[in-house]
C-alpha cells in the first residue's frame, strides 16, 4: 500500500509543472556539481568550494539591488562575480601571509556570507517584506522556480559540460600532475582559472535549488561515493553525475510534498545517503567487501603459513 | 537593574566578540578553523534535539546537546578520514552540511521549536534585551549577559588553567605527547570549548556567522605579532572593536547586527592585511622590492667578476642580452653601481670592478 | 669554476641540447642557483649531484620553465628554452602527484602524450598502443590497468619513466628517478636509459647514491649554489671537487 501510495506521488509529480520544474532544475544542478565536484575533490579544493558559494552571496543582493528584478540571470551573474572574487581573496591571503588555507577560507566565507546578510536585511529594510524572497538562495527553494529559470540553468549546465569535454584531458592532467603538465607546455594558470570557473558555475546553478549554504555538500558528496565505485576518472565523472542527478531529482520531489521545506537540506541528505551505500556496499573497497576480506584473509593465514611474499628489496642510497 | 537595551545589545555584542576571539586564537594557529566551522553549523542539530527534548531553550541541556553534537562532528570526520577513503577536507565537507541539513529541517518542520530559519542564518542578538532571567522571581537582568559572561569566564579559565598545555601542542605536537601533554585530549578540550562557545553565540549570530568572530579577528592579530599572548589580548580587542563598530553600522544602516559585526570585522582585517606594519602588504611589497633589488646588484656585480675572468667585456649595453633583463631595468642598475663606486669604465667604456665592487661581489658568490 | 670540454665532435653536435647562461634563480629572498654558466654535451648520460638544497632539482626546473629565472638565459638546440621544450621530457619527482588519483599505468603513460597531441585532439588507439609499448619497454606491460596508487614505488617510478618515453623527445630530464627504487627499477630505468642514449638522446638526471656516479653516467655536473664544476666523469669526478661540492653550505647572505 506504501508503495502504491508513493507511486501515485511521482505520477502526480509528472503531471504537475511546477513539480517538473523542480525535479528538472534540481538534476541540472546535481548533473553539473556532480561532474565538476570530482575535480575539487580530486584538486582537495573541497572547502574551497564551500568558499566560493558561501561568498557567491552579497552578489546575489547587489545584482537585485542594482536591477531590481528577480530575473534568475542577472542574479546569477552577480553571484558568480562574487563566488570568484571571494576564491581570489582567499588564494591572495594564503599567498601574501602566514595565515594557512583553513583560516583564509574561513575567513573569505564568514565575512563574505556577513555582506551578504547585511546587504539582504538592507534590502528588507528599504523594499518591505516583500523583498524576502532573496532568502530562498540561502537553503534553496526549487519551488520557486519558473520556465525561464530552467532554460538559464540548463544553457548553463550547457556550458560546463562543453568546456569540461574540450580541457577533459588538460584539465585532468593538470590536476593529477601539475608540474608535469607545465613541462608539456600548458597554461596551467590559465587552465586552473578556467577550471575554477567553471566550478564557481555550478555552484551558481546551485543557488536556487540548495542554496549558498549547503552547496559544498553536492560539489563533494556524489564525487566522493562516485569514487568508491571506480578507478577510471571518466568513470568517476560519469557516476558522479548520476548520483548527484539522482539525489537533486529524489530530494526535491521528498521536499515538495512537505509543506514550507527548503529543497537544499532534503537533496544533501539524499546525496549523503547515497554517499553512506557507496562507503558500505561498493565492491572492492567497501566496508563490508573489507570486512569480509579480512576474515578470509585470516582464514587462509591460519591454514598455510609457509611462503612469505617477496618484499621488494630496497636499493642502499647514501644521502 | 535598569540598563538601556541598546547597551545590552551592545554588551552581548561585545562578549560574544571576545569569547570567540579568545578561543579562535588557537583555531588559527592550530589550523583547525574549518573544523570548528563544521562544529558550529552542526551545533544547530544538538541545540533543536535538546528543545524537542526538553521543550525549552534552557541553556543546560541545550549546550550539553550541542556540545555533544559537536563531538559527534569530530568523531564522523575522524571516521571517514580514517578510514582512508577521504581526505580530511572531502570529510568536513560532508559531514556538516549533513548533520546541519538534518537539523535545519527539523526547525522549519518541527512546530514546537520557535527557531525560524533567519535565526540559524545570523541569529536574533535583537531580542537579548527582552530575554530576561529571573531567580526566584527576582529579575537578574538580561539573560545573554549572564551567559556569556560565565563562558567568557569559563574560556578565560580554560586558557589560564591550560596555556602551558595549549602552547606546546599547538607548536609542537610531538614534543607535547614526548612529554606527558597529551595533545589529543588538549584537542578534545579545545573543541568542547568552541563548541560550548558556539552553541552561546548561536543566540546572538546563528551558526554560520560564528566563524566570522572566531576566525577573522584571530587572522588579523596574527598578522601583527609573533607572541601568543600578545596575540590573544589583540584579538580579544579586535574583535570587541569590530563588534561595535558593526553594531553602530547596523543601527545607523537599519540592517542586520550580526551581518554588520562580521562585515566589519573582515573591514579590520582587510585594513591590517594591507597596512600591517612587516607583514602588511605594503611593507612586504616595499621589503621584496628592496631584496630584489639586492639580489640584482649582486648578480650585476658577480656577472662583470665572472667575465673580466674570462676577458668578455661588459657594458650597459650587454647587460640587457646577457642577463635577460628590459633596457630600462639594466641601465638603472648600471647607474647606480657606478654611482656608488662599485665599477668604473675604463676607455672603451666597458665596466671594471673598482676594489669595493670585488669585495661586494665576493660576499655574493662566497668564491 | 671550471668547465671542461669533453667532446670535439661532429658538427651536429655543436650545438648543445641544453646551453645556460649567466642563470641566477631566487625563491623568494633565497638564492638558489647563482651565476650557472653551463653547455650540457650531447648524446651523454649526465649527472647532477650536490647536497641537499644545492639547487639540483632548480637547475632542471628552471630548463623546463617550471621556476621563473631571475637572470640569464636558457637555450634548448640554439633556441630559446620555451620554443623547443617539446624536444625535452621530463620525469618529477615522485612525490609530487596524487597517488589516490583514480587512473591506471597506462593512463598515466598515455598522459606523455597529451603535449604532441595538443589542443582539442583527443586521446585514441594510436596514442593507446604507444603507451602500451612504453609500458612493455619498462617491464610493465602486464600492469597496464593497475590504479597507480597499487603498484609499488619502484614501479611507480618506471610509469613515470615510461611516460616520459612517450614523449619521445631529445633530451630527458629526470629529478632523482632512482631515488629509493628496487634493483630491478633501477636495472631496468638505466638500461631503458642507456638504450636512448645508443639512439642518440641526451639524459640529465638529479642523483644521490654517490658511488654509482662514475659507473651509470658519462659527464656529471657538481653544484652546490655556485656551479663547481661540469665535465667528464674521469676529468671532473675529484676528490678535490667532490670536497668543494659538498663542503658546508655556502653562505650567500645579502648584505
Amino acid at each position: 500500500m506504501a508503495l502504491e501510495e508513493i507511486l501515485s506521488v511521482f505520477v502526480g509529480i509528472l503531471a504537475d509543472y511546477t513539480l517538473r520544474y523542480v525535479a528538472l532544475g534540481s538534476a541540472i544542478l546535481g548533473i553539473t556539481s556532480g561532474a565538476l565536484g570530482c575535480f575539487t575533490v580530486l584538486r582537495k579544493q573541497s572547502l574551497f568550494g564551500d568558499a566560493l558559494a558561501h561568498a557567491s552571496l552579497p552578489g546575489i543582493g547587489l545584482a537585485y539591488l542594482f536591477t531590481g528584478t528577480k530575473d534568475s540571470l542577472p542574479l546569477m551573474l552577480g553571484a558568480a562575480v562574487f563566488a570568484w572574487f571571494g576564491g581570489i581573496i582567499t588564494l591572495a591571503i594564503t599567498n601574501t601571509t602566514r595565515i594557512k588555507q583553513d583560516a583564509a577560507l574561513g575567513i573569505t566565507l564568514s565575512v563574505f556570507f556577513g555582506l551578504g546578510i547585511v546587504l539582504l536585511t538592507y534590502l528588507q529594510s528599504v523594499g518591505g517584506a516583500s523583498q524576502g524572497g532573496l532568502d530562498r538562495f540561502l537553503f534553496g527553494q526549487a519551488t520557486a522556480l519558473i520556465e525561464s529559470d530552467i532554460i538559464n540553468l540548463g544553457i548553463l549546465a550547457a556550458l560546463c559540460f562543453v568546456i569540461l569535454i574540450v580541457f577533459y584531458k588538460e584539465f585532468k592532467i593538470t590536476t593529477f600532475d601539475s608540474s608535469f603538465g607545465q613541462s608539456l607546455g600548458l597554461p596551467t594558470k590559465y587552465l586552473n582559472a578556467l577550471l575554477t570557473s567553471v566550478i564557481v558555475v555550478a555552484v551558481v546553478i546551485g543557488l536556487h535549488t540548495v542554496g549558498v549554504v549547503l552547496m559544498v555538500s553536492m560539489l563533494i558528496a556524489p564525487a566522493v561515493a562516485a569514487r568508491q565505485w571506480t578507478l577510471n576518472l571518466k568513470t568517476m565523472i560519469i557516476l558522479s553525475s548520476i548520483f548527484g542527478g539522482l539525489s537533486g531529482i529524489i530530494g526535491s520531489m521528498i521536499s515538495s510534498m512537505a509543506e514550507g521545506m527548503s529543497t537544499g537540506p532534503v537533496i544533501v541528505i539524499t546525496a549523503t545517503a547515497i554517499l553512506g551505500i557507496s562507503l558500505l556496499f561498493s565492491p572492492k573497497q567497501g566496508y563490508l567487501y573489507k570486512y569480509f576480506c579480512k576474515q578470509r584473509k585470516l582464514h587462509i593465514l591460519l591454514d598455510k603459513t609457509k611462503t612469505i611474499p617477496g618484499k621488494e628489496q630496497n636499493h642502499g642510497n647514501f644521502q | 537593574m535598569e540598563i538601556s537595551n541598546d547597551l545590552i545589545i551592545a554588551g552581548t555584542a561585545m562578549l560574544v566578540a571576545a569569547n570567540c576571539a579568545l578561543i579562535g586564537v588557537f583555531l588559527v594557529l592550530r589550523q583547525t578553523a574549518m573544523m570548528s566551522d563544521a562544529i558550529s553549523h552542526t551545533v544547530l542539530l544538538g541545540i533543536v534535539i535538546a528543545v524537542l527534548a526538553v521543550g525549552s531553550r534552557e541553556p543546560i541541556p541545550v549546550i550539553v546537546s550541542g556540545v555533544l553534537s559537536g563531538i559527534l562532528t569530530i568523531s564522523l570526520v575522524e571516521l571517514l578520514h580514517r578510514s582512508g577513503k577521504l581526505k580530511q577536507d572531502s570529510s568536513i565537507g560532508i559531514v556538516f552540511p549533513f548533520l546541519f541539513a538534518i537539523g535545519v529541517i527539523l526547525v522549519t518542520q518541527a512546530a514546537s521549536i520557535h527557531i525560524d530559519a533567519q535565526h540559524v542564518l545570523y541569529g536574533s542578538i535583537e531580542f537579548a534585551p527582552f530575554d530576561t532571567l529571573y531567580m526566584d522571581d527576582l529579575n537578574m537582568g538580561s539573560r545573554s549577559l549572564w551567559v556569556l559572561g560565565i563562558l567568557a569566564i569559563a574560556n578565560i579559565l580554560f586558557i589560564g588553567l591550560l596555556y602551558k598545555e595549549l602552547k606546546v601542542s599547538t607548536f609542537d605536537k610531538s614534543f607535547a605527547l614526548g612529554v606527558g601533554l597529551m595533545p589529543i585530549l588538549v584537542h578534545y578540550l579545545l573543541m568542547i570549548m568552541v563548541a560550548t562557545t558556539a552553541v552561546v553565540a548561536f543566540e546572538s549570530v546563528g551558526a554560520i556567522l560564528v566563524i566570522a568572530f572566531f576566525i577573522v579577528p584571530a587572522s588579523a592579530a596574527y598578522l601583527l605579532t609573533d607572541r601568543l599572548s600578545k596575540m590573544l589580548m589583540l584579538s580579544v580587542s579586535l574583535g570587541v572593536a569590530s563588534s561595535v563598530a558593526g553594531y553602530l553600522f547596523a543601527i545607523f544602516a537599519d540592517v542586520s547586527i550580526s551581518g554588520s559585526m562580521a562585515t566589519t570585522s573582515g573591514v579590520i582585517f582587510g585594513l591590517i592585511w594591507v597596512f600591517a606594519p612587516n607583514r602588511g602588504l605594503v611593507s612586504r611589497w616595499k621589503r621584496i622590492s628592496r631584496h630584489r633589488f639586492e639580489i640584482d646588484l649582486g648578480i650585476v656585480l658577480t656577472h662583470i667578476r665572472h667575465e673580466a675572468d674570462a676577458h668578455r667585456p661588459v657594458s650597459a649595453l650587454t647587460l640587457p642580452d646577457s642577463l635577460g633583463w628590459t633596457k630600462e631595468y639594466s641601465k638603472k642598475l648600471s647607474e647606480f653601481i657606478q654611482e656608488k663606486k662599485l665599477v668604473e669604465k675604463d676607455t672603451q667604456g666597458n665596466f671594471v670592478l673598482t676594489d669595493l665592487g670585488i669585495k661586494k661581489a665576493e660576499n655574493y658568490s662566497g668564491n | 669554476m671550471e668547465q671542461k670540454s669533453g667532446n670535439q665532435g661532429s658538427a651536429e653536435d655543436k650545438i648543445s641540447p641544453i646551453m645556460i647562461r649567466n642563470m641566477s634563480i631566487t625563491y623568494r629572498t633565497e638564492p638558489a642557483l647563482w651565476n650557472i654558466d653551463l653547455d650540457f654535451p650531447a648524446r651523454k648520460m649526465v649527472a647532477i649531484i650536490g647536497p641537499n638544497g644545492a639547487g639540483k632539482s632548480t637547475l632542471i626546473k628552471a630548463v623546463m620553465g617550471l621556476v621563473p629565472i631571475t637572470a640569464g638565459k636558457v637555450h634548448i638546440y640554439g633556441k630559446p628554452s620555451h620554443k623547443n621544450r617539446d624536444k625535452v621530457a621530463y620525469v618529477p619527482q615522485r612525490g609530487s602527484v596524487d597517488w589516490d588519483f583514480p587512473t591506471d599505468a597506462l593512463d598515466v603513460v598515455e598522459m606523455g602524450l597529451y603535449g604532441k597531441l595538443g589542443w582539442f585532439r583527443r586521446p585514441n588507439s594510436k596514442t593507446r598502443n604507444v603507451a602500451r609499448e612504453c609500458l612493455d619497454r619498462v617491464g610493465l606491460s602486464d600492469y597496464a590497468d593497475r590504479q597507480i596508487g597499487q603498484l609499488s614505488g619502484g614501479q611507480q617510478q618506471r610509469v613515470f619513466v615510461a611516460r616520459a618515453l612517450a614523449q619521445d623527445a631529445q633530451i630527458y630530464l629526470m629529478d632523482e628517478p632512482l631515488n629509493g627504487v628496487d634493483a630491478t627499477t633501477e636495472e631496468t630505468i638505466l638500461s631503458v636509459l642507456a638504450n636512448l642514449r645508443k639512439g642518440g638522446k641526451t639524459i640529465v638526471m638529479v642523483h644521490h647514491d654517490l658511488r654509482t656516479v662514475d659507473k651509470y653516467f658519462d659527464w656529471v655536473v657538481m653544484v652546490n649554489r655556485n656551479l663547481i664544476a661540469a665535465g667528464p666523469i674521469k676529468e671532473v669526478f675529484t676528490k678535490i671537487n667532490l670536497d668543494r661540492t659538498y663542503q658546508e653550505k655556502r653562505c650567500m647572505s645579502i648584505q
